[in-house]
């Protein structure tokens, strides 16, 4: 045991700690399955236009969406593009909403935050303030505002969604910063003369970033359901563009079949809805273990 | 003078990520009825688990996993309970009526949004309602009321209270708007109660300090209103886990001199937990001195510190920096064991000076070396280090 | 007792205002430190003992500027700006220190090894990071330097690679002690550094600082609740009330004839770990003062036994009342027949 490095051992404790319980564990599963998608989508759905591989490919324009068949493994929905083919590539549009938003937006969020609670005084004004103002912004009108000037696209919607996510960070950041400030071993840097951003990046960041992770793992989650809507309610990525929320989108007037058989275009909105709520179900057990695993009440229980 | 408490081969053990922490390893201690017992030990010795597992609050992951404790609620300590195999709600009907504990920190045992009376009163409702409506129904009969049919009504319901009270009518009728008021001359007897035991604490205007929140508060204060309501229901055995150490030291000799006035006063005993060795020469008839989860030593109190014979309690003694002497202190060499994975035999015998081949081999069990004085040592002899093994054990 | 200087403290105050109101106003000062004039001489041990709430950790983080005093100034006579020669340090910034070379020079210990310690740090990069902050030093010697330090204070390489949670309570007080050396200090402030440690293990830390004060001509102000402890570390000793300092002797005068009657009371609430001792307890009545509206006069005149009409008016200057004994109280002459004839002692 001792002769193994002490990082390992630790992380070791940590994996432990996550992984005794067992929803974490589903969750984990889960995710390895999207992982596992996302990353051998050429392979499982090889792309139509090599260039551009994340357009749907669709043989004719009829909006009556046809069932599952040889040809199209999930059906086609309306405008005949393959449900197969979006699901599996729409894990990709996923991952990267969810990572580049809540990358984007904790990585201000989390900087501020430190700064803020660290310095206090002026400097935390100044930034709450502003995050006071940012919580005052209205999520859709500044999405569509975004849309107008720049254009429709996901690229849009994801800046537009880091732009109003940052604020929960250092919010969240700055309260486990003021409880940290004032411990003993802060103070005792400061007595060796260790310098301001070293103080934070070594001594404030390692130990007050654990409720952020918490919150960032459940937030890539509920990123794509936001951007899932307001691909939904057509702001976020072009049309045929493989995204869960656009294939909701297409199968909009299918939800419930003709009169007698309600049930007849399932497939259109079963297997994308699915996708999305198993997505952010796993990122939802995974953040809900980790705050167990972090609750640093019962850290060495 | 006859048993109180008695806890037999008590084994306590935590079930932790790093393994089994051996918490408690056969802890055998005897209290008797009026006597201030301290237990002392430095932390992590098990002091203050052998008082919870004798009142089975013992903190997740603990579990009390063998042994017996015995309680003798009879005056002449004859018939015993055995408390581990008794159901909680017998237990709970006696943590706080018969049994009952003072914490450490005063700030985290009361509750910041009650007003202090409300929370010694609670006691009182928990325990002793049967008793105060029979006081209250008593009252009644002379009390001048507007209308004979309130009377009437009234003792109705604590009739019915003072003979069981639990009574599914009285709790529904205390849950309903208006008819609720029945039970308010029940909680003025509660806070009479509550201003008296305060009162008696020598806590100047009493029915003032019942109306005040805890943060009013000054923490030796806070520390008495804790005593107040651990000594409400008059128990018989008070456990005291660390309840000065937090304090300055003026403050602590007000409270050890509250302990001393309470002790002569009534006869519950107290079990005073610490590691204050100051605290237990001044305030305990008798002693028990744990190290790493047993028990090494227990004897009277000067008995224990004039002829200590376990080679821990003198290392203790010598470590303690005392008022007479001065120069170098005196140091035990090495850690507390980790109790994970303690040290076989006896489990002080790494840092022992006295140690032999047998230490390492058996565990030593208490046994008598003096009148009334017991040792869990396999040598026991002179101070100067010329041990001698004794009874051949 | 060494004649020369290390730091010198004047009139220093410390209050930290109290706002309230919706527009932020100051309604109120708690006045932490309200005037410490103290002189601390190179290799002593200074004792500064009180009860909670006095100040006496505020004066340890005000000495070596972890603190800013509102008031005052302190003086710091450091080996290389020549003897005699004083630099004010009371309003150097966080850079003028370290480029004076007086950061390092001042240092704490911490009273509770759990919480001065970063738990995510391994021990090597804790002890290394003082020396780290100062000066750098090359990978190989600093590793070198790391294990010098903590054979130092009694532990060993294996130690080096290691968290703060897998020590027990003294091993990680002597890290935080092998951390405060390492930059080469004059001058320690020890806050309650046995306090939150066990008996057993409290003697050795007290020896170890014993051994490194020798060794390493350090200078140390002991802050502690425990008189006991002061009794066998300190060569003298301050006694704080209320923010401010009512007694100051050499520790042995001190405990033998103590003058000011709060430190009667004090001495006399020690429980002591001693059967055939009697205890001539002074039980003071009430509870210290909170220091936003501390008592006019006298501030121990609430609490003093022996209060009179002067001692709520007027309020006491430090009197010398033996060489190097400083006492303020307006009958510290009749004190110790006073508490004979009353106590019994």
């Amino acid at each position: 045991m001792a002769d193994r490095h002490p990082r390992l051992k630790e992380l070791k404790f940590t994996l432990y700690r996550i992984f005794r319980n067992p929803s974490a564990l589903i969750g984990f599963c889960l995710l390895l399955m999207f992982g596992i998608i996302a990353v051998a989508a050429p392979y499982i759905a090889p792309p139509k236009y090599p260039r551009s591989p994340y357009v749907m490919p669709h043989k004719g324009f009829s909006p009556t969406p046809r069932p599952p068949s040889r040809q199209n493994l999930m059906g086609t929905t309306s405008g005949q593009y393959d449900i197969f083919y979006g699901v599996v590539w729409g894990t990709r549009t996923a991952f990267k909403i969810g990572f580049v938003v809540v990358g984007i937006a904790a990585l201000v969020g989390i900087t501020l935050g430190l700064v803020a609670g660290y310095f206090g005084s002026l400097a935390d004004e100044i930034i709450m303030r502003a995050v006071d103002v940012a919580f005052a912004v209205p999520l859709l009108v500044l999405t569509m505002a975004i849309i107008v000037a720049f254009g429709r696209g996901l690229e849009n919607v994801m800046f537009a969604l880091a732009l109003v996510e940052w604020r929960v960070y250092v919010r969240v950041m700055r309260s486990g910063i003021l409880a940290l400030r004032d411990m003993d071993y802060v103070q005792a840097a400061k007595v060796m003369g260790v310098s301001h951003v070293r103080i934070m990046l070594r001594h404030l960041l390692p130990n007050g970033i654990y409720p952020v992770l918490v919150i960032a793992t459940m937030d890539i989650g509920s990123m794509v359901i936001t951007a899932a809507f307001m691909s939904f309610l057509g702001l976020g990525a072009p049309k045929g563009y493989a995204d869960w929320g656009q294939m909701v989108a297409l199968a909009r007037n299918y939800i419930i079949g003709p009169p007698g058989d309600p049930l007849k275009y399932w497939y259109t909105i079963a297997f994308p809805g699915l996708c999305i709520i198993l997505f952010v179900l796993a990122w939802n057990l995974i953040g809900d273990a980790l705050r167990d695993a972090f609750d640093p009440k019962i850290r060495r229980g | 003078m006859p048993k109180l408490i008695e806890t037999r081969d008590l084994v306590t053990n935590f079930y932790t990520y790093e393994g089994v922490v051996k918490a408690l390893n056969k802890v055998g201690l005897v209290i008797e009825r009026g006597t201030t017992f301290g237990l002392v030990g430095e932390s992590g010795c098990g002091k203050s688990v052998t008082a919870r597992s004798m009142m089975r609050v013992v903190q997740e992951p603990g579990r009390i996993e063998g042994g017996q404790v015995l309680f003798y609620p009879g005056e002449d300590g004859q018939e015993a309970v055995e408390l581990l195999s008794q159901s909680e709600a017998y237990m709970q009907s006696l943590r706080g009526d018969q049994i009952s504990m003072i914490f450490q920190e005063p700030n985290a045992a009361l509750n910041p949004i009650m007003t202090i009376g409300d929370q010694v009163a609670e006691s009182f409702l928990f325990h002793r309602k049967k008793e105060m409506c029979a006081k209250v129904l008593e009252d009644l009969k002379t009390a001048d009321l507007p209308w004979p049919g309130l009377k009437k009504l009234l003792e109705f319901f604590y009739r019915r209270a003072a003979a069981d009270p639990g009574d599914r009518l009285c709790c529904w009728a205390s849950r309903t708007p208006i008819l609720k008021r029945w039970q308010q001359r029940l909680f003025r007897e509660a806070r009479r109660r509550s201003v008296e035991i305060i009162a008696a604490l020598d806590i100047a205007n009493a029915d003032q300090v019942v109306d005040r929140y805890p943060h009013n508060l000054s923490g030796g204060m806070k520390q008495r209103i804790l005593i107040a309501m651990a000594l409400a229901c008059e128990p018989l055995l008070l456990i005291a886990d660390e309840a000065t150490s937090n304090l300055d030291v003026t403050i602590q000799a007000q409270i050890l001199d509250l302990l001393r006035k309470l002790k002569k006063k009534s006869i519950s005993s107290i079990l005073l937990i610490t590691h204050d060795l100051g605290v237990v020469a001044e305030t305990c008839d008798r002693v028990g001195v744990m190290y790493a989860g047993s028990v090494c030593e227990v004897a009277r109190v000067g008995e224990l510190f004039r002829n200590p014979l376990h080679p821990y309690t003198r290392a203790l003694l010598d470590a303690v920096p005392k008022f007479s002497v001065s120069g170098q202190l005196k140091s035990v060499e090495g850690n507390v064991p980790n109790l994970v994975d303690p040290p076989s035999g006896c489990r002080f015998h790494p840092r022992c000076p006295l140690r032999r081949k047998i230490c390492a081999q058996r565990l030593p069990e208490l046994a008598l070396a003096g009148p009334d004085h017991l040792v869990a040592c396999h040598l026991a002899g002179g101070r100067s280090g010329s041990a001698q093994v004794w009874g051949g054990r | 007792m060494p004649a020369d200087m290390i730091l010198q403290l004047k009139g220093l105050k410390k209050h930290y205002p109290i706002l309230g109101g919706v527009l932020r106003k100051q309604i109120n000062t708690v006045k932490a430190l309200d005037g410490i004039d103290l002189d601390i001489y190179r290799g002593e041990c200074l004792g500064l003992v009180g009860e909670s709430g006095c100040g006496k950790t505020t004066t340890g983080k005000a000495v070596i500027r972890l603190h800013d005093p509102s008031e005052g100034s302190i003086f710091y006579y450091g080996k290389e700006h020549g003897a005699g020669r004083g630099v004010d340090i009371t309003g150097l910034g966080r850079r003028a220190l370290k480029k004076l070379g007086i950061r390092g020079k001042l240092q704490m210990v911490f009273q509770d090894p759990t919480t001065s310690l970063n738990p995510r740090m391994l021990i090597k990069n804790i002890i290394a990071e003082p020396i780290r902050a100062q000066n750098g030093l090359g990978a190989r010697q600093m590793e070198k330097r790391v294990a010098e330090l903590l054979y130092m204070v009694g532990l060993t390489k294996d130690h080096l690679l290691r968290y703060p949670h897998e020590f027990s309570g003294g091993q990680r007080q002597r890290i935080a002690v092998a951390r405060a050396i390492a930059t080469d200090p004059d001058f320690i402030v020890l806050d309650e550094p046995t306090s939150a440690l066990d008996v057993s293990v409290q003697a050795q830390i007290l020896n170890l600082l014993k051994s490194l004060q020798d060794s390493l001509q350090l200078t140390y102000l002991f802050v502690t609740h425990h008189l006991l402890v002061v009794k066998y570390v300190s060569n003298r000793t301050a006694v704080m009330y209320l923010g401010k300092i009512v007694e100051l002797a050499p520790t042995a005068d001190l405990f033998a004839s103590p003058f000011h009657p709060y430190t009667h009371a004090l001495l006399s609430g020690i429980p002591i770990p001693d059967v055939d001792h009697k205890p001539h307890r002074i039980v003071l009545a009430g509870d210290v003062p909170s220091p936003m509206n501390p008592p006019s006069g006298c501030r121990f005149h609430t609490r003093c036994p022996f209060a009179q009409e002067v001692c709520r008016r007027q309020e006491p200057v430090a009197a010398e009342a033996a060489p190097g004994r400083l006492v303020a109280c307006h009958r510290w002459q009749d004190v110790p027949r006073l508490v004979r004839e009353r106590f019994g002692k």
